[in-house]
Protein backbone atom coordinates (compact mmCIF):
# COMPACT_ATOMS: atom_id res chain seq x y z
CA UNK A 1 0.00 0.00 0.00
CA UNK A 2 2.80 2.39 0.98
CA UNK A 3 4.52 1.53 -2.29
CA UNK A 4 1.40 2.39 -4.30
CA UNK A 5 0.90 5.60 -2.36
CA UNK A 6 4.49 6.69 -3.03
CA UNK A 7 3.93 6.09 -6.75
CA UNK A 8 0.70 8.10 -6.69
CA UNK A 9 2.40 10.92 -4.77
CA UNK A 10 5.25 11.12 -7.26
CA UNK A 11 2.83 11.00 -10.18
CA UNK A 12 0.72 13.82 -8.77
CA UNK A 13 3.84 15.91 -8.18
CA UNK A 14 5.02 15.38 -11.77
CA UNK A 15 1.56 16.28 -12.99
CA UNK A 16 1.62 19.67 -11.27
CA UNK A 17 5.17 20.31 -12.47
CA UNK A 18 4.01 19.71 -16.03
CA UNK A 19 1.14 22.16 -15.72
CA UNK A 20 3.52 24.76 -14.28
CA UNK A 21 5.52 24.45 -17.47
CA UNK A 22 2.49 25.30 -19.60
CA UNK A 23 1.10 27.85 -17.16
CA UNK A 24 0.34 30.52 -19.80
CA UNK A 25 -1.83 28.08 -21.74
CA UNK A 26 -3.46 26.83 -18.53
CA UNK A 27 -4.27 30.40 -17.47
CA UNK A 28 -5.88 31.20 -20.84
CA UNK A 29 -8.00 28.02 -20.63
CA UNK A 30 -9.07 28.85 -17.07
CA UNK A 31 -10.03 32.34 -18.26
CA UNK A 32 -11.98 30.77 -21.14
CA UNK A 33 -13.84 28.48 -18.75
CA UNK A 34 -14.73 31.44 -16.49
CA UNK A 35 -15.93 33.50 -19.45
CA UNK A 36 -18.07 30.61 -20.61
CA UNK A 37 -19.63 30.39 -17.15
CA UNK A 38 -20.35 34.12 -17.16
CA UNK A 39 -21.93 33.88 -20.62
CA UNK A 40 -24.11 30.95 -19.53
CA UNK A 41 -25.23 32.92 -16.48
CA UNK A 42 -26.15 35.89 -18.72
CA UNK A 43 -28.04 33.58 -21.10
CA UNK A 44 -30.00 32.05 -18.21
CA UNK A 45 -30.67 35.47 -16.68
CA UNK A 46 -31.90 36.95 -19.98
CA UNK A 47 -34.10 34.00 -20.96
CA UNK A 48 -35.59 33.87 -17.46
CA UNK A 49 -36.28 37.63 -17.40
CA UNK A 50 -37.65 37.74 -20.95
CA UNK A 51 -40.00 34.83 -20.28
CA UNK A 52 -41.37 36.79 -17.31
CA UNK A 53 -40.50 34.03 -14.86
CA UNK A 54 -42.59 31.49 -16.78
CA UNK A 55 -39.57 29.32 -17.43
CA UNK A 56 -40.82 25.74 -17.85
CA UNK A 57 -42.27 25.97 -14.35
CA UNK A 58 -38.92 26.37 -12.58
CA UNK A 59 -38.52 28.92 -9.82
CA UNK A 60 -35.58 31.31 -9.95
CA UNK A 61 -33.83 29.48 -7.10
CA UNK A 62 -34.21 26.16 -8.90
CA UNK A 63 -32.60 27.63 -12.01
CA UNK A 64 -29.73 29.10 -10.03
CA UNK A 65 -29.38 25.74 -8.26
CA UNK A 66 -29.37 23.95 -11.62
CA UNK A 67 -26.53 26.19 -12.76
CA UNK A 68 -24.56 25.35 -9.60
CA UNK A 69 -25.23 21.61 -9.73
CA UNK A 70 -24.29 21.48 -13.42
CA UNK A 71 -21.07 23.37 -12.69
CA UNK A 72 -20.14 21.09 -9.83
CA UNK A 73 -20.96 17.93 -11.78
CA UNK A 74 -19.17 19.08 -14.90
CA UNK A 75 -16.12 20.17 -12.88
CA UNK A 76 -15.87 16.77 -11.19
CA UNK A 77 -16.41 14.87 -14.44
CA UNK A 78 -13.97 16.88 -16.54
CA UNK A 79 -11.30 16.83 -13.80
CA UNK A 80 -11.27 13.06 -13.96
CA UNK A 81 -12.05 12.22 -17.56
CA UNK A 82 -10.17 14.74 -19.71
CA UNK A 83 -6.75 13.49 -18.63
CA UNK A 84 -7.82 9.85 -19.02
CA UNK A 85 -8.91 10.44 -22.61
CA UNK A 86 -5.84 12.46 -23.56
CA UNK A 87 -3.47 9.91 -22.00
CA UNK A 88 -5.26 6.92 -23.47
CA UNK A 89 -5.30 8.41 -26.97
CA UNK A 90 -1.59 9.25 -26.80
CA UNK A 91 -0.68 5.87 -25.31
CA UNK A 92 -2.67 3.88 -27.87
CA UNK A 93 -1.54 5.84 -30.91
CA UNK A 94 2.12 5.85 -29.86
CA UNK A 95 2.00 2.19 -28.90
CA UNK A 96 2.77 2.93 -25.24
CA UNK A 97 -0.32 1.48 -23.61
CA UNK A 98 1.61 -1.68 -22.72
CA UNK A 99 3.88 0.47 -20.50
CA UNK A 100 0.82 1.56 -18.55
CA UNK A 101 -0.58 -1.96 -18.39
CA UNK A 102 2.69 -3.41 -17.08
CA UNK A 103 2.99 -1.03 -14.10
CA UNK A 104 1.96 -2.48 -10.69
CA UNK A 105 -1.02 -0.21 -9.79
CA UNK A 106 -4.24 -0.63 -11.79
CA UNK A 107 -3.70 1.43 -14.94
CA UNK A 108 -7.02 3.31 -14.90
CA UNK A 109 -6.50 4.53 -11.30
CA UNK A 110 -2.97 5.53 -12.14
CA UNK A 111 -4.06 7.52 -15.18
CA UNK A 112 -6.76 9.23 -13.12
CA UNK A 113 -4.24 10.16 -10.43
CA UNK A 114 -1.56 11.37 -12.78
CA UNK A 115 -3.86 13.30 -15.06
CA UNK A 116 -6.33 14.71 -12.56
CA UNK A 117 -7.38 18.06 -14.01
CA UNK A 118 -8.27 19.94 -10.83
CA UNK A 119 -5.85 22.65 -11.98
CA UNK A 120 -8.40 23.57 -14.62
CA UNK A 121 -11.68 22.78 -12.98
CA UNK A 122 -11.41 23.91 -9.37
CA UNK A 123 -13.51 27.01 -10.20
CA UNK A 124 -16.34 24.77 -11.40
CA UNK A 125 -16.20 22.67 -8.25
CA UNK A 126 -15.90 25.52 -5.73
CA UNK A 127 -18.31 27.97 -7.38
CA UNK A 128 -20.76 25.17 -8.20
CA UNK A 129 -20.77 23.94 -4.59
CA UNK A 130 -21.25 27.50 -3.33
CA UNK A 131 -24.21 28.07 -5.64
CA UNK A 132 -25.81 24.75 -4.62
CA UNK A 133 -25.50 25.72 -0.93
CA UNK A 134 -26.98 29.15 -1.67
CA UNK A 135 -29.85 28.12 -3.93
CA UNK A 136 -31.25 25.06 -2.16
CA UNK A 137 -32.49 24.82 1.44
CA UNK A 138 -30.29 22.94 3.90
CA UNK A 139 -32.68 19.97 3.87
CA UNK A 140 -31.85 19.40 0.16
CA UNK A 141 -28.07 19.81 0.35
CA UNK A 142 -27.23 16.13 0.65
CA UNK A 143 -29.59 15.20 -2.16
CA UNK A 144 -28.26 18.04 -4.33
CA UNK A 145 -24.63 16.98 -3.88
CA UNK A 146 -25.50 13.31 -4.38
CA UNK A 147 -27.38 14.12 -7.61
CA UNK A 148 -24.51 16.29 -8.87
CA UNK A 149 -22.00 13.52 -8.17
CA UNK A 150 -24.14 10.90 -9.96
CA UNK A 151 -24.64 13.33 -12.88
CA UNK A 152 -20.86 13.76 -13.05
CA UNK A 153 -20.38 10.00 -13.33
CA UNK A 154 -22.89 10.00 -16.21
CA UNK A 155 -20.89 12.71 -17.97
CA UNK A 156 -17.66 10.73 -17.51
CA UNK A 157 -19.31 7.62 -19.00
CA UNK A 158 -20.70 9.60 -21.96
CA UNK A 159 -17.26 11.02 -22.75
CA UNK A 160 -15.69 7.56 -22.53
CA UNK A 161 -18.39 6.03 -24.76
CA UNK A 162 -17.79 8.71 -27.37
CA UNK A 163 -14.02 8.74 -27.26
CA UNK A 164 -13.00 5.10 -26.78
CA UNK A 165 -14.17 3.85 -30.19
CA UNK A 166 -12.40 6.77 -31.89
CA UNK A 167 -9.21 6.07 -29.96
CA UNK A 168 -9.33 2.35 -30.75
CA UNK A 169 -10.55 2.31 -34.32
CA UNK A 170 -9.61 5.72 -35.61
CA UNK A 171 -6.80 8.15 -35.12
CA UNK A 172 -8.86 10.98 -33.82
CA UNK A 173 -9.93 12.11 -30.39
CA UNK A 174 -13.33 13.86 -30.28
CA UNK A 175 -12.78 15.00 -26.69
CA UNK A 176 -12.22 18.65 -27.58
CA UNK A 177 -15.35 18.91 -29.73
CA UNK A 178 -17.31 17.04 -27.09
CA UNK A 179 -16.03 19.42 -24.40
CA UNK A 180 -17.17 22.44 -26.41
CA UNK A 181 -20.56 20.82 -26.91
CA UNK A 182 -20.99 19.90 -23.23
CA UNK A 183 -19.89 23.33 -22.03
CA UNK A 184 -22.19 25.27 -24.35
CA UNK A 185 -25.16 22.88 -24.30
CA UNK A 186 -25.85 22.89 -20.57
CA UNK A 187 -27.26 26.40 -20.46
CA UNK A 188 -30.94 25.64 -19.84
CA UNK A 189 -32.72 23.05 -17.65
CA UNK A 190 -34.92 21.12 -20.06
CA UNK A 191 -36.35 18.39 -17.82
CA UNK A 192 -39.85 19.87 -18.02
CA UNK A 193 -39.93 20.95 -21.66
CA UNK A 194 -41.87 18.96 -24.19
CA UNK A 195 -39.54 19.73 -27.06
CA UNK A 196 -38.30 16.41 -28.37
CA UNK A 197 -35.79 18.14 -30.65
CA UNK A 198 -34.31 20.03 -27.69
CA UNK A 199 -33.96 16.78 -25.73
CA UNK A 200 -32.33 15.15 -28.73
CA UNK A 201 -29.88 18.01 -29.29
CA UNK A 202 -29.06 18.06 -25.55
CA UNK A 203 -28.37 14.30 -25.30
CA UNK A 204 -24.98 14.84 -23.62
CA UNK A 205 -26.22 17.19 -20.91
CA UNK A 206 -29.58 15.68 -19.98
CA UNK A 207 -28.08 14.37 -16.74
CA UNK A 208 -27.98 17.91 -15.30
CA UNK A 209 -31.65 18.49 -16.03
CA UNK A 210 -32.45 15.07 -14.57
CA UNK A 211 -30.39 15.92 -11.47
CA UNK A 212 -32.52 19.03 -11.00
CA UNK A 213 -35.66 16.88 -11.25
CA UNK A 214 -34.21 14.60 -8.56
CA UNK A 215 -33.45 17.57 -6.30
CA UNK A 216 -36.95 19.00 -6.76
CA UNK A 217 -38.47 15.62 -5.96
CA UNK A 218 -39.90 14.78 -9.38
CA UNK A 219 -37.54 11.91 -10.09
CA UNK A 220 -35.97 9.23 -7.96
CA UNK A 221 -32.21 9.34 -7.39
CA UNK A 222 -32.24 5.60 -8.02
CA UNK A 223 -33.17 6.18 -11.68
CA UNK A 224 -30.23 8.53 -12.10
CA UNK A 225 -27.95 5.92 -10.47
CA UNK A 226 -29.32 3.22 -12.79
CA UNK A 227 -28.68 5.40 -15.87
CA UNK A 228 -25.15 5.96 -14.64
CA UNK A 229 -24.61 2.23 -14.00
CA UNK A 230 -25.88 1.32 -17.48
CA UNK A 231 -23.65 3.90 -19.18
CA UNK A 232 -20.62 2.83 -17.12
CA UNK A 233 -21.24 -0.81 -18.01
CA UNK A 234 -21.06 0.15 -21.68
CA UNK A 235 -18.01 2.39 -21.16
CA UNK A 236 -16.10 -0.32 -19.26
CA UNK A 237 -17.02 -2.85 -21.93
CA UNK A 238 -15.52 -0.57 -24.57
CA UNK A 239 -12.43 -0.07 -22.39
CA UNK A 240 -12.08 -3.82 -22.01
CA UNK A 241 -12.32 -4.28 -25.78
CA UNK A 242 -9.68 -1.59 -26.24
CA UNK A 243 -7.26 -3.20 -23.78
CA UNK A 244 -7.89 -6.74 -25.05
CA UNK A 245 -7.49 -5.87 -28.73
CA UNK A 246 -4.59 -3.47 -28.22
CA UNK A 247 -1.73 -5.94 -28.49
CA UNK A 248 -2.70 -7.17 -31.93
CA UNK A 249 -3.24 -3.74 -33.39
CA UNK A 250 -0.62 -1.43 -31.98
CA UNK A 251 2.68 -2.83 -33.12
CA UNK B 1 -2.60 33.57 -60.81
CA UNK B 2 -6.19 32.33 -60.71
CA UNK B 3 -5.17 28.95 -62.10
CA UNK B 4 -2.51 28.56 -59.42
CA UNK B 5 -5.01 29.54 -56.75
CA UNK B 6 -7.57 27.06 -58.12
CA UNK B 7 -4.99 24.25 -58.06
CA UNK B 8 -3.89 24.99 -54.49
CA UNK B 9 -7.50 25.19 -53.35
CA UNK B 10 -8.14 21.82 -54.99
CA UNK B 11 -5.13 20.27 -53.20
CA UNK B 12 -6.19 21.75 -49.84
CA UNK B 13 -9.73 20.47 -50.37
CA UNK B 14 -8.50 16.95 -51.13
CA UNK B 15 -6.37 17.05 -47.98
CA UNK B 16 -9.29 18.18 -45.83
CA UNK B 17 -11.66 15.60 -47.30
CA UNK B 18 -9.25 12.85 -46.28
CA UNK B 19 -10.17 13.53 -42.66
CA UNK B 20 -13.68 12.18 -42.42
CA UNK B 21 -13.91 12.98 -38.71
CA UNK B 22 -14.21 16.61 -39.82
CA UNK B 23 -17.96 16.10 -40.16
CA UNK B 24 -18.41 14.71 -36.64
CA UNK B 25 -16.23 17.47 -35.22
CA UNK B 26 -18.25 20.11 -37.11
CA UNK B 27 -21.50 18.57 -35.86
CA UNK B 28 -20.33 18.36 -32.24
CA UNK B 29 -18.59 21.64 -31.69
CA UNK B 30 -20.40 23.92 -34.12
CA UNK B 31 -23.80 22.71 -35.32
CA UNK B 32 -25.17 21.36 -32.02
CA UNK B 33 -24.14 24.36 -29.88
CA UNK B 34 -25.68 26.67 -32.49
CA UNK B 35 -28.93 24.67 -32.54
CA UNK B 36 -29.52 24.59 -28.79
CA UNK B 37 -30.34 28.31 -28.21
CA UNK B 38 -32.71 28.18 -31.20
CA UNK B 39 -34.53 25.11 -29.85
CA UNK B 40 -34.52 26.53 -26.31
CA UNK B 41 -36.18 29.76 -27.47
CA UNK B 42 -38.74 27.82 -29.47
CA UNK B 43 -39.56 25.76 -26.36
CA UNK B 44 -39.77 28.95 -24.24
CA UNK B 45 -42.23 30.51 -26.72
CA UNK B 46 -44.30 27.31 -26.80
CA UNK B 47 -44.37 27.18 -23.02
CA UNK B 48 -45.20 30.87 -22.56
CA UNK B 49 -47.90 30.80 -25.29
CA UNK B 50 -46.98 34.45 -25.88
CA UNK B 51 -46.92 36.27 -29.21
CA UNK B 52 -43.80 38.18 -28.32
CA UNK B 53 -41.11 38.02 -25.65
CA UNK B 54 -38.71 40.89 -25.01
CA UNK B 55 -40.09 42.68 -28.07
CA UNK B 56 -39.39 39.70 -30.35
CA UNK B 57 -42.13 37.79 -32.17
CA UNK B 58 -41.62 34.01 -32.25
CA UNK B 59 -41.07 34.00 -36.02
CA UNK B 60 -38.57 36.85 -35.79
CA UNK B 61 -36.65 35.11 -33.03
CA UNK B 62 -36.50 31.82 -34.94
CA UNK B 63 -35.46 33.61 -38.14
CA UNK B 64 -32.73 35.44 -36.19
CA UNK B 65 -31.30 32.20 -34.79
CA UNK B 66 -31.60 30.39 -38.12
CA UNK B 67 -29.56 33.07 -39.84
CA UNK B 68 -27.03 33.10 -36.98
CA UNK B 69 -26.91 29.31 -37.35
CA UNK B 70 -26.13 29.49 -41.08
CA UNK B 71 -23.56 32.29 -40.62
CA UNK B 72 -22.06 30.27 -37.75
CA UNK B 73 -21.53 27.26 -40.00
CA UNK B 74 -19.96 29.24 -42.84
CA UNK B 75 -17.63 31.11 -40.52
CA UNK B 76 -16.16 28.06 -38.81
CA UNK B 77 -12.68 29.11 -39.87
CA UNK B 78 -9.86 27.34 -38.10
CA UNK B 79 -6.87 28.86 -39.83
CA UNK B 80 -5.18 29.48 -36.46
CA UNK B 81 -4.72 25.71 -36.20
CA UNK B 82 -3.08 25.42 -39.64
CA UNK B 83 -0.84 28.37 -38.83
CA UNK B 84 0.20 26.94 -35.43
CA UNK B 85 1.05 23.62 -37.06
CA UNK B 86 3.11 25.31 -39.78
CA UNK B 87 5.11 27.34 -37.24
CA UNK B 88 5.59 24.52 -34.73
CA UNK B 89 6.49 21.84 -37.27
CA UNK B 90 8.66 24.26 -39.22
CA UNK B 91 6.72 23.59 -42.45
CA UNK B 92 6.24 27.32 -42.80
CA UNK B 93 9.76 27.30 -44.31
CA UNK B 94 8.53 25.77 -47.53
CA UNK B 95 6.07 28.61 -48.11
CA UNK B 96 8.79 31.20 -47.57
CA UNK B 97 11.17 29.91 -50.22
CA UNK B 98 8.77 28.75 -52.94
CA UNK B 99 7.30 30.80 -55.79
CA UNK B 100 3.84 30.38 -54.23
CA UNK B 101 3.61 33.05 -51.54
CA UNK B 102 2.39 32.44 -48.03
CA UNK B 103 -0.48 34.83 -48.73
CA UNK B 104 -1.68 32.59 -51.59
CA UNK B 105 -1.33 29.52 -49.41
CA UNK B 106 -3.36 31.12 -46.62
CA UNK B 107 -6.08 32.21 -49.05
CA UNK B 108 -6.23 28.71 -50.56
CA UNK B 109 -6.57 27.19 -47.06
CA UNK B 110 -9.46 29.46 -46.22
CA UNK B 111 -11.25 29.17 -49.56
CA UNK B 112 -10.94 25.36 -49.42
CA UNK B 113 -12.45 25.40 -45.94
CA UNK B 114 -15.25 27.64 -47.19
CA UNK B 115 -15.97 25.31 -50.13
CA UNK B 116 -16.09 22.41 -47.68
CA UNK B 117 -18.46 24.31 -45.41
CA UNK B 118 -20.77 24.93 -48.37
CA UNK B 119 -21.99 21.34 -47.99
CA UNK B 120 -23.26 21.57 -44.36
CA UNK B 121 -24.12 25.26 -44.82
CA UNK B 122 -26.41 24.72 -47.80
CA UNK B 123 -27.84 21.56 -46.23
CA UNK B 124 -28.63 23.54 -43.05
CA UNK B 125 -30.21 26.34 -45.07
CA UNK B 126 -32.41 23.90 -47.01
CA UNK B 127 -33.39 22.09 -43.80
CA UNK B 128 -34.31 25.41 -42.20
CA UNK B 129 -36.47 26.31 -45.21
CA UNK B 130 -38.10 22.89 -45.04
CA UNK B 131 -38.80 22.92 -41.29
CA UNK B 132 -39.74 26.60 -41.01
CA UNK B 133 -41.15 27.61 -44.43
CA UNK B 134 -43.23 30.46 -43.00
CA UNK B 135 -40.27 32.08 -41.24
CA UNK B 136 -38.59 33.19 -44.43
CA UNK B 137 -41.82 33.93 -46.32
CA UNK B 138 -41.52 37.63 -45.42
CA UNK B 139 -38.05 37.98 -46.89
CA UNK B 140 -37.92 40.21 -49.95
CA UNK B 141 -35.54 40.82 -52.81
CA UNK B 142 -33.89 43.57 -50.79
CA UNK B 143 -33.11 40.99 -48.07
CA UNK B 144 -31.29 38.93 -50.68
CA UNK B 145 -29.51 42.02 -51.99
CA UNK B 146 -28.43 42.95 -48.45
CA UNK B 147 -27.23 39.38 -47.84
CA UNK B 148 -25.08 39.52 -50.99
CA UNK B 149 -23.59 42.81 -49.84
CA UNK B 150 -22.91 42.13 -46.16
CA UNK B 151 -22.13 38.41 -45.90
CA UNK B 152 -18.82 38.41 -47.86
CA UNK B 153 -17.45 41.14 -45.57
CA UNK B 154 -18.72 39.21 -42.58
CA UNK B 155 -16.84 36.13 -43.78
CA UNK B 156 -13.74 38.21 -44.34
CA UNK B 157 -13.99 39.55 -40.79
CA UNK B 158 -14.05 36.03 -39.34
CA UNK B 159 -11.17 34.92 -41.57
CA UNK B 160 -9.01 37.89 -40.62
CA UNK B 161 -9.70 37.24 -36.94
CA UNK B 162 -8.66 33.60 -37.32
CA UNK B 163 -5.50 34.60 -39.20
CA UNK B 164 -4.53 37.24 -36.65
CA UNK B 165 -4.92 34.72 -33.82
CA UNK B 166 -2.98 32.19 -35.91
CA UNK B 167 -0.10 34.68 -36.12
CA UNK B 168 0.28 34.42 -32.33
CA UNK B 169 1.80 30.98 -33.04
CA UNK B 170 5.12 32.78 -33.55
CA UNK B 171 5.17 33.61 -29.83
CA UNK B 172 3.08 30.98 -28.02
CA UNK B 173 3.03 27.17 -28.09
CA UNK B 174 -0.70 26.70 -28.47
CA UNK B 175 -3.15 29.08 -30.14
CA UNK B 176 -6.20 26.87 -29.53
CA UNK B 177 -6.80 28.33 -26.09
CA UNK B 178 -6.41 31.91 -27.32
CA UNK B 179 -8.74 31.23 -30.26
CA UNK B 180 -11.36 29.67 -27.96
CA UNK B 181 -11.22 32.61 -25.54
CA UNK B 182 -11.27 35.37 -28.16
CA UNK B 183 -14.01 33.80 -30.28
CA UNK B 184 -16.12 32.95 -27.22
CA UNK B 185 -16.12 36.58 -26.11
CA UNK B 186 -16.41 38.15 -29.55
CA UNK B 187 -19.16 35.81 -30.77
CA UNK B 188 -21.16 36.41 -27.60
CA UNK B 189 -20.87 40.17 -28.07
CA UNK B 190 -21.59 39.66 -31.77
CA UNK B 191 -25.05 38.26 -30.96
CA UNK B 192 -24.49 34.54 -31.48
CA UNK B 193 -26.13 33.43 -28.26
CA UNK B 194 -28.62 36.26 -27.74
CA UNK B 195 -29.92 39.13 -29.88
CA UNK B 196 -27.95 42.15 -28.70
CA UNK B 197 -30.99 44.23 -27.70
CA UNK B 198 -31.91 41.57 -25.13
CA UNK B 199 -28.59 41.99 -23.31
CA UNK B 200 -28.40 44.22 -20.23
CA UNK B 201 -27.62 47.79 -21.38
CA UNK B 202 -24.02 47.85 -20.11
CA UNK B 203 -23.22 44.61 -21.94
CA UNK B 204 -24.87 45.86 -25.12
CA UNK B 205 -22.64 48.96 -24.95
CA UNK B 206 -19.53 46.76 -24.82
CA UNK B 207 -20.63 45.04 -28.02
CA UNK B 208 -20.56 48.35 -29.91
CA UNK B 209 -16.78 48.55 -29.76
CA UNK B 210 -16.16 44.93 -30.78
CA UNK B 211 -15.92 43.59 -34.34
CA UNK B 212 -18.35 40.70 -34.48
CA UNK B 213 -21.38 42.91 -34.03
CA UNK B 214 -20.65 43.65 -37.70
CA UNK B 215 -20.10 39.96 -38.41
CA UNK B 216 -23.19 38.36 -36.88
CA UNK B 217 -25.90 40.60 -35.48
CA UNK B 218 -25.55 43.44 -38.04
CA UNK B 219 -25.80 41.21 -41.14
CA UNK B 220 -28.73 39.26 -39.64
CA UNK B 221 -30.61 42.50 -38.91
CA UNK B 222 -29.87 43.75 -42.43
CA UNK B 223 -31.30 40.56 -43.94
CA UNK B 224 -34.32 40.33 -41.65
CA UNK B 225 -35.29 44.01 -41.69
CA UNK B 226 -33.98 45.54 -44.93
CA UNK B 227 -36.42 48.43 -44.73
CA UNK B 228 -35.39 49.66 -41.29
CA UNK B 229 -31.68 48.79 -41.31
CA UNK B 230 -29.28 51.31 -42.78
CA UNK B 231 -26.59 49.53 -44.76
CA UNK B 232 -24.05 52.35 -44.82
CA UNK B 233 -22.97 52.23 -41.13
CA UNK B 234 -22.89 48.44 -41.25
CA UNK B 235 -20.73 48.30 -44.38
CA UNK B 236 -18.51 51.05 -43.01
CA UNK B 237 -18.10 49.18 -39.71
CA UNK B 238 -17.32 45.93 -41.51
CA UNK B 239 -14.79 47.61 -43.82
CA UNK B 240 -13.14 49.50 -40.98
CA UNK B 241 -12.72 46.34 -38.89
CA UNK B 242 -11.42 44.43 -41.92
CA UNK B 243 -8.80 47.13 -42.55
CA UNK B 244 -7.82 47.22 -38.87
CA UNK B 245 -7.51 43.44 -38.67
CA UNK B 246 -5.59 43.28 -41.93
CA UNK B 247 -3.16 45.86 -40.51
CA UNK B 248 -2.84 43.75 -37.36
CA UNK B 249 -2.21 40.61 -39.42
CA UNK B 250 0.53 42.35 -41.43
CA UNK B 251 2.19 43.72 -38.29
CA UNK B 252 2.10 40.34 -36.55
CA UNK B 253 3.37 38.59 -39.69
CA UNK B 254 6.34 40.95 -40.06
CA UNK B 255 7.23 40.71 -36.37
CA UNK B 256 6.63 36.97 -36.37
CA UNK B 257 8.80 36.26 -39.38
CA UNK B 258 11.70 38.12 -37.76
CA UNK B 259 11.15 36.04 -34.62
CA UNK B 260 10.80 32.84 -36.66
CA UNK B 261 14.07 33.48 -38.52
CA UNK B 262 15.87 33.61 -35.19
CA UNK B 263 14.42 30.54 -33.49
CA UNK B 264 12.27 28.57 -35.92
CA UNK B 265 12.92 26.00 -38.61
Amino acid sequence: MRYFLSIYKRAAHLHFLRWMRYRADVLVWILTIWCMLAIQAVFLFVTYSVSGGNFFGYSSNEIIGFFGAALLASGLAQSVITGVILTLSKAVWQGNLDHWLLQPPPFLFRIVTEELGIVWYWPHIIVGSGIVLYAFPASLWILAFASAIVASTIEMAIVLIFCLPSIRWGRWNPDEGLWEYLESARSVPIGRTRSFMLWLASFGVLQYSLALEVITGRLSLLILVLISAALWALALLLLKVLVRSYGSASS
Amino acid sequence: MLRVLASTISVQLQQKLLHREFWIQLFLDRILPLMIPLLAWKAIFDQAQAESLGGWMENEMIAYYLLVFVIGIFTDVTFHYEMSTMVQMGTLNQWLIRPLTFFETAVSHMVARLVLLLIPGIAALLLCLWFFPSIFAGLTLSSLWNAILVLPLSLMLFNLLAVSIGMCAFWVINTDSIFALVMLILEFFGGRLLPLDLLPVWLERVSRVLPLRFGISGPVEAILHPETTSLVPLLLGQSLWCVLLFGLVLTLWRGGIRHYDAVGG
